[in-house]
């Protein structure tokens, strides 16, 4: 890659120091010499005007006639077609010739790789490299690198062009001096004969002055004329505009004054130099050289004066000279090259700059090529690696992956995206080791879109998961040390609290009965005492509830509470902790609570410990915090969710506190005033425990007017299988059902049974079937398959008829005559043809061998789906009307309907009697959760629907 | 005549446990008391009491060791271990339960609750 972007840079500077064409285009076959073998490479281009392809390079073994010709077919002009590089071997040489895209002209090659040269957007010609040996050949690496530089080519050829249009141009212009200057010079003649005297010969100078004046204002290009006495004879109109001196105040000026506008100052200037030939201009000027064909001075300079700042300026200058070839003056022509100068110099800077950021990055980035060969990489790269430079380069980077379907993985995903960010991994390095990493990887194009190679940002973990271990080391240490602590404390509490407790019963039962009550100082003491262990006692306890807290914090924070999620009823937790607290509310100390649960509440998944935890903390708040009034708990269902709310009448909280309150150690109020009266810690562990849940809590409330402490417990997602719905929704919806004859959901699954002794008949049938997702069981002979069929039950069975052992009607009999398996629907398969006898057996369907696989598959699906419609099962409590009325509407509507009691023992039955779908009037809230029960322990299959009806709402108002 | 051990190895807790539970002694029933797993094992193979309170952490033989011991053997495993433990994770009740403990209490302990747990287990009424 730096020796590519090195060609860049040579190829740019060549375009500079490459005063015509030829130089520029043997300097480039230099420059690609050092990239490939190019001993054969030519520059062809196409003029426009005259349509001709122009050989304008060409060096060759073979083929040392390359001719200028009208664009043929030959493969120059098919990649000036294409605009795209074309690498021709032999074979694709061929293939071309033979698709009738080409022809050859020329020497035949063994390989041919040429570019298009293409500049705003035109393929202006074509640089080809050739080898006629099989020793050198070209691949597609070459052909990317020639792809690579052939823009810059496109871009120096231009420049030199324009030089040389330039060039031509002033020629061309100084032949018009010449010949005027000759038709001058007879004039003068003339007039010296016809008239003397030295005004007329000054008229006719004059004249002549005006007349290069005329001429060079033609040119585009500022330019200017100088006598050989060095005054302004000529000043054209662009550099009038150019120095914003107009003629009028330069023409006639001498002693240098032209630099005026250029420099500020009068001084000698490139046209100063013209026809001071010592050969040494090139020595004393750096920005001066010389073109030794038609001896014209070339310089480029910074002239500073120039209205509108300074510019960069390229300019030639010539000696004009008389039809006697006497020099009579000189003529400088500029052009301003500061664009270019500006846009050069920014390229150099961007490209300090990210050489710069290359070098300075803490991250090692390198470049690899197609083949993932390091081809430039920044010096961390080598510190992280432990390569030095020169064993990395060529080194494949590929190497360096320990695991080579990451790698492969990592090569899929560059291809596919272009980039890929922030991928892990792990590399080796240098010693072998490993280490983790984050690289983020991006292709590397061309100007026309190849890739060239890709560049990655390595990103060194290693670190990172040190300290991630850390992390996780202290977070463990904390946890430990909380659990000693807490250990510790306990331990002398117990004590404590202990010995308090048996000293008070000691005290009020023993002691206190016996002491003697007349000093009024052994009274007082006695009660102070009393009162004093029920302090120690109290105190003792709220330290217990602080190290309960502290702990269960550290747990929940550390990730380490062991939660116990099952399906619950959240009435059933807000009872129990209401219950658990009955001695904090009595109506008589003007206390009371209320329960406000409302029906229809869905279940939450959730610990129970736990969320009685919340309550209980919830509750013992709103007494603490309410001296008397009432405190009232609602629950509520909400559309996925239960809401539970504990509201007081307490002294509520100040707006700014609502979310504070949720936080460690903060008990809102002044801490002056307003003694704390818990540990802190209860609401945080609230809201640890709800969120875990995935729930939200959140307090509301106004100071003075009570506070409301809130939270939400997403609710429980029933099974698929279970579906709740009203009665009127029941009967739409299965009426809809056996219209349309569209299957349940998990119709697929299904297991179809094969009993056929011919094995080329059970894999064609098997075939045919799992291609229809349907799960195939089969069996060679009668007895296996009636004792597989009865052990598993498959929802069909196909069956031969005439097979060695039993008879195919036997089987049928034997299987209809079984309630296990008499369901079960059976299809015939056979070359005979007693379609009444199978009828006869109760067998479904009857089909002929040979075997139509469509004719099959159509008959299955009829069976089963047909069959879904037909095993629904009914259970009522049989106290309720409206069960028996969507009974009769099923039956009226062709299912099957059987009425069996609400118990799990009565459900298992229908399930094993093949039910498809059951309609539960449920006898109380716990039937959703015995179905659920019955689901997750996998008694009832994937494929069968729970209908549980709901209250029906519209029913029960008429029937009031 | 029934007895009741206490295994404790902080001399304070046996004595709290020891006046908690000395109201039991009137009723005819006999404290006995260890200060270590080993000594505790040894005692209740030796005299086979009703009921041993037992704390977890111990030097030479921790309350789970002694527990497990107790109830892997036939003639023992009707005597009822009560543990006691200070540190309240869920994880030592499993491993409590693991070791075949029929209770599990945390320290600070209620004595009242201390000495209804034992009337219970002994089957003596209030």
């Amino acid at each position: 890659m730096e020796k590519l972007l090195n060609s860049l840079y040579q190829i740019s500077e060549a375009a500079h120091t490459a005063k015509r064409l030829p130089a520029l285009f043997e300097a480039i076959h230099g420059i690609v010499n050092e990239l490939m073998p190019a001993k054969n490479l030519y520059i062809a281009r196409y003029d426009e005007k005259t349509d001709r392809i122009c050989f304008s390079y060409s060096v060759d073994e073979y083929d040392t006639n390359r001719v200028d010709r009208k664009p043929a077919r030959g493969l120059t002009e098919y990649v000036l077609r294409t605009k795209k590089p074309l690498l021709a071997s032999k074979k694709v040489f061929a293939e071309l010739v033979a698709s009738n895209e080409l022809e050859l002209m020329g020497e035949p090659t063994v390989d041919w790789l040429g570019v298009p040269l293409i500049t705003k957007g035109k393929a202006v010609g074509v640089l080809a490299v050739l080898t006629y040996s099989e020793s050198v050949r070209y691949g597609d690496e070459e052909k990317n690198i020639l792809t690579f530089v052939s823009e810059q080519i496109a871009m120096a050829i231009e420049r030199v062009q324009s030089e040389e249009e330039l060039r031509r141009h002033r020629d061309h212009l100084e032949e018009l001096v010449r010949e005027r200057t000759e038709a001058l010079a007879s004039t003068t003649e003339t007039l010296k004969v016809e008239i003397t005297g030295r005004e007329k010969a000054e008229a006719a100078l004059k004249e002549s002055e005006q007349k290069f004046h005329d001429l060079l204002n033609i040119l585009p290009d500022p330019a200017f004329i100088i006598d050989i006495t060095g005054k302004v004879i000529a000043w054209n109109r662009a550099i009038e505009q150019l120095t914003g001196v107009s003629a009028g105040e330069m023409l006639g000026r001498g002693d240098h004054e032209y630099a005026v506008p250029f420099y500020g100052d009068p001084r000698p200037i490139l046209i100063d130099l013209v026809g001071q030939d010592d050969g040494e201009f090139e020595k004393r000027y750096a920005m001066i050289c010389k073109d030794p064909e038609n001896k014209t001075l070339i310089g480029e300079n910074y002239t500073p004066a120039l209205p509108g700042g300074g510019r960069y300026l390229y300019a030639t200058a010539g000696v004009l000279q008389d039809a006697q070839g006497r020099a009579i003056g000189a003529i400088e022509v500029i052009r301003d090259i500061s664009d270019r100068k500006r846009m050069e110099e920014e390229l150099r800077r961007a490209k300090e700059y990210l050489e710069n950021v290359f070098e300075s990055s803490a991250d090692p980035i390198a470049m690899v090529d197609t083949q993932g060969r390091f081809v430039k990489w920044n010096r961390m790269t080598e510190i992280f690696f432990g390569w030095e430079s020169k064993d990395l380069y060529l080194k494949s980077a590929f190497e360096l992956y320990p695991d080579q379907q990451q790698l492969r993985d990592l090569l899929n995903r560059l291809r596919s995206e272009g980039a890929v960010r922030r991928h892990e991994t792990r590399l080796f390095r240098s010693d072998g080791t490993i280490r983790p990493v984050e690289m983020s990887v991006s292709l590397l194009k061309d100007s026309q879109g190849k890739t060239i190679g890709s560049v990655a940002v390595v990103r060194d973990l290693s670190e990172l998961k040190k300290a991630m271990i850390k992390v996780q080391e202290s977070e463990r240490l904390k946890t430990d040390f909380l659990s000693t602590v807490s250990h510790e404390l306990r331990t002398p509490l117990t004590s404590v609290v202990g010995f308090a407790k048996i000293i008070r019963k000691r005290y009020k039962n023993i002691l206190l009965e016996n002491i003697r009550t007349d000093s009024p100082q052994v009274e007082r003491a006695a009660k102070q005492v009393g009162e004093n262990i029920d302090i120690i006692i109290s105190e003792g306890e709220r330290l217990t509830a602080l190290i309960n807290d502290v702990l269960d914090i550290a747990k929940i924070e550390a990730g380490r509470m062991e939660w116990q999620m099952v399906p619950l009823s959240v009435e059933d937790v807000v009872r129990k902790a209401a219950a658990s607290l009955t001695p904090l509310f009595d109506e008589r100390k003007g206390l009371a609570l209320h329960l406000e649960i409302e029906e229809g509440l869905p279940l939450v998944q959730g610990d129970r410990g736990r969320l009685i935890q919340v309550m209980t903390n919830l509750f013992s708040n709103a007494a603490k915090f309410t001296p008397s009034g009432a405190v009232t708990c609602r629950v509520r269902p909400e559309r996925r969710s239960v809401t539970v709310s504990v509201e007081d009448t307490g002294i509520g909280i100040q707006e700014a506190d609502l979310e504070r309150v949720f936080d460690k150690f903060k008990q809102v109020g002044d801490t002056l005033t307003d003694k704390p009266k818990g540990t802190g810690l209860g609401l945080p562990i609230c809201r640890e425990i709800v969120e875990h849940h995935g729930g939200r809590i959140w307090a509301e409330g106004k100071p003075g007017s009570g506070s409301i402490f809130s939270f939400t417990l997403p609710s429980h997602e029933a099974p698929e299988q279970i579906i709740f719905m009203d009665l009127n929704a029941a009967t739409a919806q299965m009426k809809k059902w056996s219209a349309t004859g569209e299957t349940l959901p998990l119709q697929q699954g299904r297991t179809v049974f094969i009993l056929d002794d011919d094995p080329n008949i059970r894999e064609l049938i098997r075939q045919v079937l799992e291609g229809k997702s349907y799960r195939v069981a089969e069996a060679g002979d009668a007895k296996t398959a009636i004792r597989r069929i009865k052990k598993q039950l498959p929802d069909l069975i196909i069956l031969d008829l005439k097979m060695p052992d039993i008879n195919g009607f036997d089987v049928t009999a034997v299987l209809k005559s079984d309630p296990g398996t008499r369901h079960i629907p059976i299809i015939i398969l056979s070359v005979l043809s007693d379609r009444k006898r199978a009828a006869d057996l109760g067998v479904e369907s009857y089909l002929n061998k040979p075997l139509d696989p469509d004719v099959l598959l159509a008959e299955v699906d009829r069976l089963l789906v047909q069959r879904a419609f037909q095993n629904n099962i009914l259970v009522g409590d049989g106290s309720n009307g409206t069960i028996h009325i969507l009974g009769d509407v099923l039956d009226a509507h062709g299912y099957r309907v059987e009425r069996i009691d609400s118990t799990p023992q009565a459900f298992r039955a229908a399930v094993r009697a093949g039910a498809d779908m059951i309609v539960v009037q449920p006898l109380d809230q716990n039937t959703p959760k015995i179905l659920m029960r019955l689901i997750r322990e996998g008694i009832v299959a994937e494929s069968v629907r729970f209908i549980v009806l709901t209250e029906n709402r519209e029913a029960g108002e008429n029937r009031v | 005549m029934p007895k009741v051990l206490i295994v404790d190895d902080e001399p304070h807790i046996r004595q709290l446990l020891e006046q908690t539970l000395e109201d039991l002694e009137e009723e005819g029933v006999e404290l006995l008391l260890a200060g270590d797993g080993r000594t505790a094992f040894d005692i209740i193979c030796r005299d086979r009491p009703e009921l041993v309170f037992l704390d977890v952490m111990m030097p030479e033989m921790s309350g789970f060791e002694v527990c497990e011991r107790v109830k892997n053997d036939c003639s023992m495993k009707g005597i009822c271990i009560i543990m006691l433990t200070a540190k309240g994770q869920e994880f030592d009740k499993e491993k409590g339960r693991a070791a075949g403990a029929d209770l599990y209490m945390t320290k600070p302990f209620d004595p009242d609750e201390v000495l209804e747990r034992a009337r219970e287990v002994l089957g003596l009424k209030r």
